[in-house]
């Protein structure tokens, strides 16, 4: 631990190499200046008369500062006396303001100039007419803390004031005016004026968040930003400020916990960074508001049935994953048709609209820095409780003996004779028997050996070899500022992680730099460059070493010795077949053994991509309610993959040998293999689009939107492999290399037999290219800020629906109605100030890429081995005849209600929703008479519903101590309401397959074999077959009871409920007091079933099998052995050759069903912020975060996590630091 | 206010979606495209793993040439399924339709794409007559080639008197997967065999470039395999001559280089007259893995038949298993179950027997043998034809061992009391038996099958 600390400090430094780095570039770009502040800047004017505004210009060009003033409140072209040409800004201002009723005040590189608090005199020479008196009022926050500078304003007038230092005011207004206080980040206040008394200070509290700039209250759909009142639609909006719960990072992840409707994961297989088998971007594994797919799998290249991630207005333009989250301004999650179908036909799953930080004009120069380091605890492979090693030892005797029958001591295996035909290894404990049949090993020693193998663990020598902690560095600086017409920000992030096991690790440059120019009155153009660099080093792909249990090795190998030198093990290849071809052939083949410690460092796996994304745009106002924009969007992605297996790896000796002559001809020279992959990826957008905005007679207002978007696909990959390869020449061999002729193996593969073939090639080349164009628009109407209606259509075009068929098809519309009821006069409810009803029905879509109603031809690149023509073969996934298919549409009603009393005190939503899918398309089973069991085809109608549930309080509110309780639920429910390929369906099916559906039931759910104890004379488990309890032994009749079992019909299995949470959500609660914070979310998870992870269940076939070799769970000790025992136990007797019907059957019986609830303490978050400023540090604030705490209450007895498969992911620690210059 | 911008909306719609399409109609993989050209054709048509790999070794399974050791049997890696079907247990049913089922009808699924395209090239003149005629007449070889394969499993034998009530095949005659086949009668099952071949006779060349794509040999050769499998001797006779006209060479095994471990044919050899491998992943058919002979046959080789050493060999254990794989030298269960010349001289001996021309018999006989033992070889006489048919129908066995074809002879010479044979197995101390024309010489049809297809299953 104190190593991370340490290291953590020394990369703490590089930070400030990397500001030195950033002044630079600024610098370059020359629009803005940075410079050392201090209050006593000097000034150099030309002369000692000059106009206000030109001092005013001077200071902003010489010193960065801004001036900010009420508009009116002072001569910008009057002509002042400057002491001296030479001065200190402070001085110069002095001499401005010298004869102005203002005076100034500094904060954040602005300059403010405020009105002096005005005198009045008692004899009233101000007061000008008879009706107006002076009004006195104190402003205060929602804290009670006053609030200077807030605008207190006569409504209808230009006539205005500031608060002064105290949040106090003074204005002269008429009995009949109203006053109209503004703050920035406040909601406006209206005070009528009729009834109060003049000179009695009114007390004002302004409530903050409701009006404002990108926060809250401001959606985006990726099109155009609303103000939340005039939407109708299902919006979720997470702020910046939200995202600081987590220091993952990962932006998908940190939405886990904040969001409701969004489920994470259902079955959750922890990460080991050695095993890539479950490392699934997290947004694969999202749904929002429940499955809308029934696909099994997910490919990157077939994104059917997951939520559509738009950055900066540009869908999927590259992976979620590269975005920084200190990069992101907001997230606003799009969830119904009105709010979706703005996305047309990738909209069915769900939208992310992702807006990344921009600065905006007028705006000081503002630094900020954060660093966090996340610590996580190695891999527990202890976690799970299994069989001693000493009983696996015992099992494989057993095995032993059951193959070669103790009766007959002359049954052992002879010692390899064929040099070409290999024997593949006895386990350790069955080789040692068999050599003291064979008189090698005494009796005694024998005994010896095996004793050591009981004592040995792989586990521990994973744990000390193998894995480690992982942690994660993450720094990154953000530079903005705007003037009147010139905006720009710039940031740097870059994250680094040691992955939880060794010779793993990935680190992330993010750049971007954005700016916006108002280049004349009403043209605005945007700009945003950015620049991505991610780095992964790895294993290589060829014996992988996994740092799990149960992946072959044999549970007692010992890995290293005491001394921790690496060992090799039996693999592959029984030791006496070794020893024969060693001795046969010598120096002509490569040396065979293999030791899984040093092989991981004879390769790597090391991948880089880069990104470049370049968007520009141009706003312009042709009338104040008109405006178009032009858009242009470039991205350009470069991926460049490696695998290096070096001659000394076992992959490379092997194949070198393999393709050895038996006079030691190599035909794959010596050397390495190397394989570069590289994969270039471009999309391009270009969007026009036309904005209205009206208001007019305060009454009506529309807000519309329309335009055309053209966007274009295009990658290239390619593969090439090297044999031969020297990694410090960069020679290689490829000239010599007979690829094309079927050689003789020198010995045939162990396993399948196989004894010649040609040598293993990899060169690919494909290219993809892809165009979308679509037609959108939307509009809502709002009258008297009362009622709204909304309507959308939008039309797709895509090229990946094939050629010719994308004529036709209805465009996806949506309409949508708001009722503003706290804006209505007859409102009286002053508790509850915001209440408002909202509604909407539409239809999304869902592209899937592998539809087409036509085959689709994939011609092969590399022509047949067998023949050696040229072929081509029609892809099964990609375009199948079929004369039915017909586009998926997803239509969804959603109706919502929002609330918040006063003062925020208490707050939220409720939605309700309804969405039928129709006409789903999916990778489904098809009659295999048709040559094809699996196609993409419309599979089914989908029927889902729930609701989602979003309350927030503030519970106590004193002026220390603060604490806000956030309630988070969702529930839903999906139905599968038809089937188009509805067929008989037997109990196994829909116990034990995926994808297996029943109309009119729940898409998941789970099923279970009755079960019936186990047998009290055998102890083989017992199901239920027409009312009879049936044995299922080993053998021939044990298997037909089970497969009579199986292909019941399905209403003798037993229904549980749903394998998916039906009610999940979260519960926050932040504490306050003073700068410090405390935070703790619980997730929980209701309504569900699971059943136990097969790694806790004893399935023998999987003890005895050498592929697997897997420990059993610990209930292994309580298995039946006698008669008497099934009275104690559930757990079937041990069996060999063990009878895989029998180890399914116990697997999916009803007992080995439980029940999921659970609630789970996600993460504990401490921060403090400093208010005190030092010489150069603003807002510092450090925090600290615990995730991963692990399950507080749960349903079942047996202590399981029903998220978690093998192990729990770790617990991580976060600690950071974040502050402003 | 808000209806104008509609009108300019609808108008803009309107407008712009025709340019829009143009846009996005491009290609959008450089390795994908649409079946279009005869050249897409005849690229389909050589994709050898489709055509001419996968078909079923269920028929070799149940069949009495191989032979499971006890411990081959208890053999983790065997499925249940394929424990079952070896003692050919009344319920032995195959839970998934891959490999037996799926990969012939895949072979189907392709043949109906060339079909039709080429129905549809034709009507539009796009390519010359003779390419498509070959493209024609391969397209329907392929899927006669695959249905019989089919029926050999999963329908009853042809019989004369029941066949058109007898449950055959789907026969799917399209390649819309939206249309499920159902059950014709076996009499429509082998007439729609029939009528392909014949068909692909009259269109497919004399020879073709590599045996991977059929030819007119090939179609004939197949003709007479059907006519033989339906009992029709007659038939039979006339297509395996008009084959055996275009393609009469035999292999000397005397000259084959030997090496005692490896397999010793290489794929394409002499004899071949279109080259078909069963599916690769099945452990009890591949010799090297547990797939033995049965010892009984392994006996009935001489000791100057070459094919003792060339096509059985000794395992150390002292049982046999097959290496004489005309598929060239893999040692998986890819079994040859292709044509080859070797096969037609023991059918148009079998049909001289029948039709009682016993010196035209036993000369087909004699000039195979002859390339089968060492030097120097004695013409084997018969004295009758029942004589000559039984030296035939042994001759047959040895000779074509695991060629997928036993199954099929058992099925057809079970209705000749003369030749029935009830099969008896002995797995760890139970013995099993098969009598002569037991309903379980239909296998069951793989379940998942039943259950997304609309067929009925074979009767138990």
């Amino acid at each position: 631990m104190n190593l991370y600390f340490k290291s953590w400090l020394i990369v703490l430094l590089q930070p400030f190499k990397i500001l030195l780095r950033v002044t630079f570039i600024i610098a370059f770009c020359g629009l803005l200046k940075v410079n050392a502040v201090s209050y006593g800047q000097r000034l150099i004017m030309e002369n000692n008369t000059s106009r206000i505004r030109d001092v005013f210009k001077a200071i902003k060009l010489q010193t960065g500062y801004d001036v900010l003033w009420q508009e009116n409140t002072i001569e910008l072209d009057k002509v002042i006396h400057l002491s001296s040409k030479i001065t200190s800004m402070e001085a110069a201002l002095k001499d401005c303001l010298a004869n102005e009723d203002l005076h100034f005040k500094i904060e954040d590189n602005t300059i403010i100039l405020i009105r002096k608090p005005v005198i009045i005199s008692h004899n009233g020479n101000i007061v000008k007419s008879q009706d107006s008196l002076v009004y006195k009022g104190n402003v205060r926050d929602e804290k009670g803390i006053a609030m200077p500078g807030a605008t207190v304003r006569i409504k209808g007038t230009k006539k205005s004031t500031k608060t002064g230092d105290r949040g106090d005011f003074e204005i002269v207004a008429s009995t009949k005016s109203i006053l109209v206080i503004t703050f920035l980040g406040y909601v406006d206040r209206e005070i009528t004026l009729s009834g109060r008394t003049s000179g009695v200070p009114m007390e004002i509290n302004m409530s903050p968040g409701q009006n404002l700039l990108g926060e809250v209250n401001i959606v985006g759909t990726g099109f155009q930003e609303l103000p939340k009142e005039r939407a109708t639609g299902s919006f979720e909006v997470i702020t910046k400020e939200q995202l600081q719960h987590s220091s993952d990072p990962n932006l998908i992840k940190r939405l886990e916990g904040i969001t409701t409707s969004m489920n994470f994961n259902n079955q959750l297989v922890s990460t080991n960074s050695a095993d890539k088998r479950f490392a699934v971007p997290p947004l694969y594994n999202l749904t929002i508001r429940g499955k809308n797919t029934i696909n099994v799998t997910n490919f990157e290249d077939n994104l059917s049935g997951v939520p559509l991630v738009v950055i900066d207005g540009i869908p999927n333009p590259y992976p979620i994953d590269q975005v920084n989250p200190n990069d992101v301004e907001s997230i606003t999650i799009l969830k119904d048709a009105a709010s979706a179908s703005i996305w047309g036909s990738r909209a069915a799953n769900g939208v992310i609209v992702i807006k990344t930080k921009r600065s905006s004009y007028n705006k000081p120069i503002s630094i900020s820095f954060n660093s966090n380091l996340n610590i996580s605890e190695k891999f527990d492979l202890f976690y799970k409780k299994y069989m001693s090693t000493s009983d696996f030892v015992d099992a494989l005797s057993y095995q032993y003996n059951r193959q070669y029958d103790p009766a007959n001591p002359s049954a052992y295996l002879e010692d390899a004779t064929s040099l070409f035909t290999p024997q593949i290894p006895l386990s350790p404990v069955g080789e040692l028997i068999n050599q003291q049949k064979m008189g090698k090993i005494t009796a005694e020693q024998l005994k010896t050996r095996l004793d050591e193998l009981r004592s040995n663990d792989i586990r521990h020598d994973f744990d000390k070899y193998l894995l480690r902690g992982q942690s994660t560095q993450g720094y990154s600086l953000s530079i903005d500022g705007g003037s009147k017409r010139v905006s720009q920000r710039f940031s740097i992030g870059y994250d680094k992680t040691l992955n939880n096991t060794v010779n793993s690790d990935n680190s992330r440059i993010a750049t971007q730099y954005s700016t916006s120019f108002n280049l004349i009155k009403n043209l605005d153009l945007t700009g945003n460059l950015s620049y991505n660099l991610a780095k992964t080093n790895d294993q290589a792909t060829q014996n992988v070493l996994r740092a799990t249990t149960g992946n072959g090795f044999y549970p007692f190998t010992k890995l290293a010795d005491n001394d921790g030198n690496y060992l090799s093990i039996p693999y592959k290849y029984r030791e006496s077949f070794l020893s024969l071809i060693k001795s046969n052939y010598g120096n002509k083949i490569l040396d065979m053994t293999y030791a899984p410690l040093e092989d991981i460092n004879q390769g790597y796996t090391k991948s880089s991509t880069q990104n470049i994304n370049l968007n520009l745009g141009a706003n312009y106002r042709l009338w104040d309610f008109l405006s178009t924009n032009v858009s242009y969007n470039f991205n350009y992605g470069y991926s460049d993959n490696t695998v290096l297996e070096r001659q000394d790896s076992f992959y490379m000796r092997e194949l070198i040998n393999t393709y050895t002559s038996v006079a030691g001809d190599r035909n794959i020279p010596l050397g390495g293999q190397y394989s570069p992959t590289i994969t270039k990826r471009r999309t391009q957008n270009v969007r026009g689009q036309l904005n209205f905005d009206k208001s007019w007679n305060g009454k009506h207002q529309l807000n519309a939107i329309a335009g055309v978007d053209l966007s274009e696909f295009y990658r290239l990959y390619r593969s090439d492999q090297y044999y031969g390869y020297d990694e410090r020449s960069l020679l290689f061999n490829a000239y010599r290399i007979n690829y094309t002729a079927n050689l003789p193996f020198l010995w045939s593969d162990p396993f399948v037999g196989i004894s010649n073939g040609r040598i293993p090639y990899n060169y690919i080349l494909n290219e993809i290219r892809n165009r979308t164009a679509s037609l959108f628009s939307n509009a809502a109407y709002t009258y008297k800020n009362r009622y709204t209606i909304s309507a959308s259509v939008r039309k797709d075009m895509d090229s990946q629906f094939g050629i010719g068929t994308n004529k036709g098809g209805t465009p996806f519309y949506s309409i949508g109605g708001k009722w503003n009821t706290a804006n209505e006069i007859f409102y009286r409810l002053d508790w509850l100030p915001i209440l408002q009803v909202r509604a909407t029905y539409g239809y999304n879509g869902n592209t899937n890429p592998l539809i087409s109603g036509l085959p689709v031809l994939a011609y092969s690149s590399t022509p047949s081995s067998l023949t050696g023509l040229f072929l081509a073969g029609t892809s099964d996934s990609q375009g199948i005849s079929n004369s039915e298919l017909r586009p998926e549409k997803t239509g969804v009603a959603n109706i919502g209600l929002d609330f918040g009393t006063r003062n925020n005190r208490f707050g939220g939503s409720i939605e309700y929703y309804d969405k039928r899918t129709k006409d789903l398309l999916s990778e489904a089973i098809i009659d295999p008479s048709t040559g094809l069991r699996r196609a993409v085809i419309n599979t089914a109608n989908l029927h889902g519903r729930g609701f989602d549930i979003n309350l927030n309080s503030l519970n106590i509110h004193t002026d220390m101590f603060r604490w806000n309780t956030s309630f988070l639920m969702s529930y839903n429910k999906v139905i599968v309401t038809k089937l188009f390929n509805n067929n008989a369906v037997v109990a196994g099916d829909i116990i034990a397959s995926t994808g297996v559906f029943e109309q009119g039931k729940s898409i998941n759910r789970i099923y279970a074999y009755k079960w019936a104890g186990l047998n009290p004379t055998t102890g083989d488990p017992r199901g239920v077959y027409n009312g009879q309890s049936v044995s299922i032994a080993t053998g021939g009749a044990g298997n037909n009871a089970f497969n009579n079992i199986y292909n019941a019909p399905t209403n003798t299995a037993i229904y549980f409920g749903s394998s998916v949470p039906v009610y999940f959500g979260s519960l926050r609660n932040s504490f306050s007091y003073g700068n410090f914070s405390i935070g703790f979310n619980l997730l929980y998870k209701f309504d569900y079933y699971f059943r136990r992870p097969p790694s806790d269940v004893v399935r023998y076939s999987q003890l005895f099998s050498s592929s697997s070799n897997t420990l059993l769970g610990i209930e292994y000790n309580s298995r039946w052995t006698k008669p008497g025992d099934e009275l104690l136990t559930n757990v079937p007797s041990l069996n060999y050759p063990a009878s895989p019907s029998r180890d399914n059957f116990y697997y999916y019986s009803a007992i080995n069903v439980l029940k999921a609830d659970h609630v789970r303490l996600q993460e504990v978050n401490l921060s403090y912020i400093f208010t005190k400023k030092s010489w150069f540090l603003k807002n510092v604030r450090v925090y600290a975060n615990v995730s991963n705490l692990g399950v507080v209450w749960r349903a079942n007895k047996l202590g399981l996590d029903p998220d978690i498969n093998d192990y729990p992911n770790p617990r991580t620690y976060a600690f950071g630091i974040s502050t402003n210059f | 206010m808000s209806m104008k911008i509609y009108y300019i909306i609808i108008a803009m719609i309107v407008l712009l979606t025709p340019s829009c399409q143009k846009y996005v109609d491009i290609p959008t993989n450089s390795t994908t495209g649409r079946l279009e050209t005869a050249k897409d054709c005849q690229l389909l048509l050589d994709n050898d793993a489709v055509m001419n790999e996968g078909y079923p070794n269920d028929g070799e399974l149940s069949a009495d040439d191989l032979y499971l050791k006890d411990e081959g049997f208890q053999a983790s890696t065997l499925d249940q399924s394929d424990r079952d079907l070896y003692v050919w247990s009344k319920n032995a049913i195959r839970a998934s339709s891959d490999p037996q089922w799926l990969k012939p009808y895949y072979t189907v699924y392709y043949a109906n794409l060339v079909l039709e395209q080429v129905d549809k090239l034709e009507s539009k003149g796009g390519a010359d007559q003779i390419t498509l005629n070959t493209l024609r007449g391969s397209a329907l070889f392929f899927r006669a080639f695959a249905f019989w394969q089919l029926a050999q499993i999963y329908a009853p034998p042809y019989s004369t008197t029941s066949s058109n009530q007898d449950l055959g095949l789907p026969l799917k005659l399209n390649s819309d997967i939206s249309q499920k086949p159902t059950r014709s009668s076996v009499s429509d099952t082998y007439l729609q065999i029939l009528k392909d071949l014949n068909e692909s006779s009259n269109l497919l060349p004399e020879t073709s470039l590599v045996p991977t794509r059929p030819n007119k040999a090939a179609a004939y050769a197949m003709l007479a395999r059907v006519y033989l499998s339906k009992e029709d001797y007659s038939e039979a006779f006339i297509f395996s001559n008009l084959s055996l006209k275009l393609n009469n060479k035999l292999l000397s095994y005397s000259s084959l280089q030997m090496n005692d471990e490896s397999a010793f044919f290489n794929a394409f050899n002499n004899e071949v007259i279109f080259h078909a491998v069963t599916n690769g992943n099945s452990v009890a058919i591949n010799p090297f893995d547990i797939g033995r002979i049965d010892p009984e046959l392994c006996n009935l080789y001489q000791d100057n038949d070459l094919r003792k050493t060339v096509i059985i060999a000794p395992v150390g254990d002292g049982s046999f298993r097959f290496i004489g794989n005309y598929a060239g030298g893999t040692a998986s269960s890819k079994l040859f179950v292709g044509l080859a010349t070797d096969e037609l001289y023991l059918i148009r001996a079998e049909c001289n027997a029948r039709a009682n021309r016993v010196v035209e018999a036993m000369e087909d006989l004699n000039i195979l043998l002859k390339n089968r033992f060492t030097e120097p070889y004695t013409d084997l006489t018969a004295a009758d034809s029942d004589k000559a048919l039984t030296y035939i129908l042994m001759e047959r066995r040895k000779e074509l061992l695991m060629r997928g074809l036993r199954w099929t002879d058992l099925r057809r010479l079970n209705r000749d009391t003369h030749y029935a044979k009830t099969l008896k197995r002995i797995v760890m101390g139970d013995s099993y038996i098969l009598p002569p024309n037991d309903i379980r010489y239909t296998l069951l049809i793989p379940n998942e099958v039943i259950v997304n297809g609309i067929i009925p299953q074979n009767v138990r």
